[in-house]
């Protein structure tokens, strides 16, 4: 089936809500827009709904246009979608658009990092995730930058700066935080500070690469992905820990994988539907 | 909406077991939930269990109210949390048997025993209600983390169990009888192959009892060991279950994977957690937990040495190894195709994901695993959102 259909994926994060158009069909796959919305302290299934309409009308489309409005992450409460699908489906296929050999995603999200072994058509085929603590999370970022008085858009750069990073607590994001203030009270430069909380970050990232046995081409994904700082740190830990640097890959679109894995799936199972119901008749 | 019907004879007969306990027409004791109650029902004794207070206080949601009262007096809320509940429960004088059986307080003991076999923390558990009460305390020390049970280790508890005789005769005030205990051993050997059948009806599809119903039918067979009660229970449900396999009815109309959950049960979301999976059709179908209460190596002609090697034989109690063997085994007859370990925060013990099992047991098994965090009673140790997306993504990876 070939014919060219409408898509739509939303992704519903903690922090963030990521809503992407495509144009697709079973041989080409087009992003046509995306649009990226903070929750800040609004009700997400609003934002949600926001966003849909925004990217719709940007568009000069109606709802009845989209062929299939995807959700994921916690997309399970967005009114109009069709289908959900879980965040570690949409983010392997997501990644696989993004860099179509991928073997590995590192979704590097505000409440958790996740890393996943794919196959070649973004079948999950094992993953680890992050324990309990916050303190490998994007979320954990933005409280520490907000502590520092910087904007969350600075932080990355700000850790390429740093020349004796100092590495907060790994095991505790209330500790890790104390262990923070401490630092500003020791006089530490803020781009070490923040250059120490992406070096604990990515440890968790590399532990988790670890656990999978990880050894092709990994994509990073999810909010932190955007991260300049952390794509580095991640890089550099990977290096120390016998990995290649040049394997771990991130793009601009990598914070929108969720929503492109969403809308892709969805194309995929609007067509799979179309058939069913073709062969039924 | 399936439902077991011997529930409603489960109600009765657990609460006939509490209002036993409050009228104290016998002496009582305190035994630990796999400690020697066969050898104390000999004597007369009624047995109360604080293990199932435990369970009690994590499914009432109660424990987390008296965790940090426990913590005041040096109890921290990171050791068993059974033990900090209940102990804070003590402190503070208020407990859910109130509120279920009519019970005041916990039952008090004239007679407390333990059994090392499945961690050293009901040691000090105990002997803390022993100081309370000023009331006799008696332990056995089994040999621990076992390839193989052997004859010299059955000798050293079969003689620990011998020796526990004179203070049990002393406090009840009854002669050890030989025959008495042989009974008391076959009830409870009867009433155990009864609960494994009920249990191995899961081995059929559809299944017609979960794991998360399971741990609720077995009451019986941890607090009335040893009674006909729990024969006579044992038998009803187990001929229901029967009657319902045979009749292809079971607890999901339709199975697309079939879940062994390794580890303590979290108390205070089995319904969350039994929700969730029969969203996805997985049906979850058998478990290390409910399995710990089949003992059928109990053989009346050799009361002691026999007690001796059952509970000693449990599987919290076996090495590594041992542990892999008996997964393996299970996972085989039950025909499952994905492994939850619930790594139990507060129950070191009762956590097998933390020395490479859950790797191991896919590399030779080829079926999935997954750990989820958790506890048997402290929710603050269990992240409702991250377990769902790892349960959510296993089923999915895993489902036909």
């Amino acid at each position: 089936m070939n014919e060219s259909i409408y898509t739509m994926g939303i992704d519903v994060g903690s922090s963030y809500i990521k809503t992407l158009l495509m144009n697709y069909s079973d041989t080409t796959i087009q992003i046509l827009d995306k649009h990226i919305e903070k929750i800040r302290k609004r009700n997400p299934a609003t934002v949600a709904e926001e966003s849909i309409n925004y990217l719709l009308e940007k568009n000069k489309l109606t709802h009845e246009h989209i062929a299939y409005l995807a959700s994921t992450g916690e997309g399970e409460m967005v009114a109009r979608k069709k289908g959900h699908f879980y965040s570690m489906t949409t983010h392997a296929r997501g990644a696989l658009y993004l860099y179509p050999t991928a073997d590995y995603v590192v979704d590097m999200g505000a409440l958790y990092v996740k890393a996943i072994k794919i196959d070649h058509q973004g079948k999950v085929m094992d993953y680890k995730m992050t324990g309990q603590c916050a303190s490998g999370s994007g979320q954990f970022i933005e409280n520490i930058s907000r502590y520092l008085g910087l904007a969350i858009s600075e932080v990355g750069d700000m850790s390429l700066k740093s020349t004796h990073p100092e590495t907060p607590s790994g095991i505790c994001a209330v500790l890790a935080e104390t262990d923070v203030i401490n630092m500003v009270s020791r006089g530490i430069s803020t781009p070490d500070i923040v250059k120490g909380i992406h070096i604990s970050i990515s440890n968790r990232v590399i532990k988790l690469l670890n656990s999978l046995n990880a050894d092709g081409t990994i994509v990073l994904t999810g909010g932190m992905a955007s991260n300049t700082g952390m794509v580095q740190t991640v890089k550099e830990l990977a290096e120390k820990a016998n990995m290649n640097p040049e394997n771990i890959v991130a793009f601009d679109d990598s914070i929108f994988a969720g929503a492109i894995g969403a809308a892709i799936w969805g194309g995929f199972r609007h067509n799979k539907l179309k058939l069913k119901a073709l062969a039924e008749k | 909406m399936y439902e077991i019907a011997a529930s409603a004879l489960l109600k009765e007969v657990m609460n006939n077991y509490f209002q036993d306990l409050k009228t104290r027409s016998k002496p009582l004791a305190w035994c630990t939930s796999v400690g020697p109650a066969e050898l104390l029902r000999s004597f007369g004794f009624d047995v109360y269990f604080p293990e199932n207070h435990g369970a009690l206080l994590g499914a009432t949601r109660k424990a987390m109210d008296y965790i940090p009262v426990a913590s005041k007096i040096g109890y921290p809320s990171d050791i068993c949390s059974y033990l900090t509940s209940d102990i804070g429960s003590h402190i503070q004088k208020s407990t859910p048997l109130t509120k279920h059986y009519g019970l005041d307080a916990q039952p008090i003991p004239d007679l407390i025993v333990y059994n090392t076999n499945q961690c050293r923390e009901v040691q000090d558990w105990f002997s803390y209600f022993a100081n309370q009460y000023k009331c006799p305390i008696l332990g056995i020390v089994p040999p621990r983390h076992m390839d193989e049970v052997k004859q010299a280790d059955i000798d050293n508890v079969s003689s620990q169990f011998k020796s526990l005789i004179p203070e049990c005769e002393r406090v009840s005030g009854n002669k050890f009888d030989i025959d008495q205990f042989r009974e008391t051993l076959r009830l409870s050997k009867e009433a155990t192959l009864l609960w494994k059948k009920t249990l191995e009806t899961s081995i059929q599809t559809p299944a017609p009892i979960s794991f998360f119903d399971a741990t609720i039918h077995m009451g019986p067979i941890v607090v009335l060991r040893g009674t006909e009660t729990a024969k006579a229970y044992y038998k009803v449900l187990s001929d229901e279950l029967e009657l319902n396999v045979k009749n292809k009815v079971g607890f999901l109309p339709k199975e697309t994977s079939r879940i062994y959950w390794e580890g303590m049960p979290i108390w205070g979301r089995l319904r969350f957690l039994s929700d969730l999976f029969a969203q996805h059709h997985s049906a979850v179908v058998a478990s290390t937990y409910c399995n710990s209460w089949i003992f059928d190596d109990f053989d009346e002609r050799t009361p002691f040495e026999s007690s001796a090697l059952a509970y000693t034989k449990i599987f919290i109690n076996r090495s590594e190894r041992a542990k892999l063997t008996i997964l393996k085994d299970l996972i085989n007859d039950f025909r499952i195709t994905g492994v939850i370990f619930h790594e139990a925060k507060t129950c070191f013990n009762n956590s097998n994901s933390r020395f490479g099992m859950p790797a191991k047991l896919k590399e030779e098994t080829g079926v999935e695993t997954l750990i989820i965090e958790g506890d048997l009673c402290d929710l603050r140790f269990f992240s409702e959102e991250q377990s769902t997306i790892k349960i959510e993504t296993l089923l999915e990876q895993i489902s036909s």
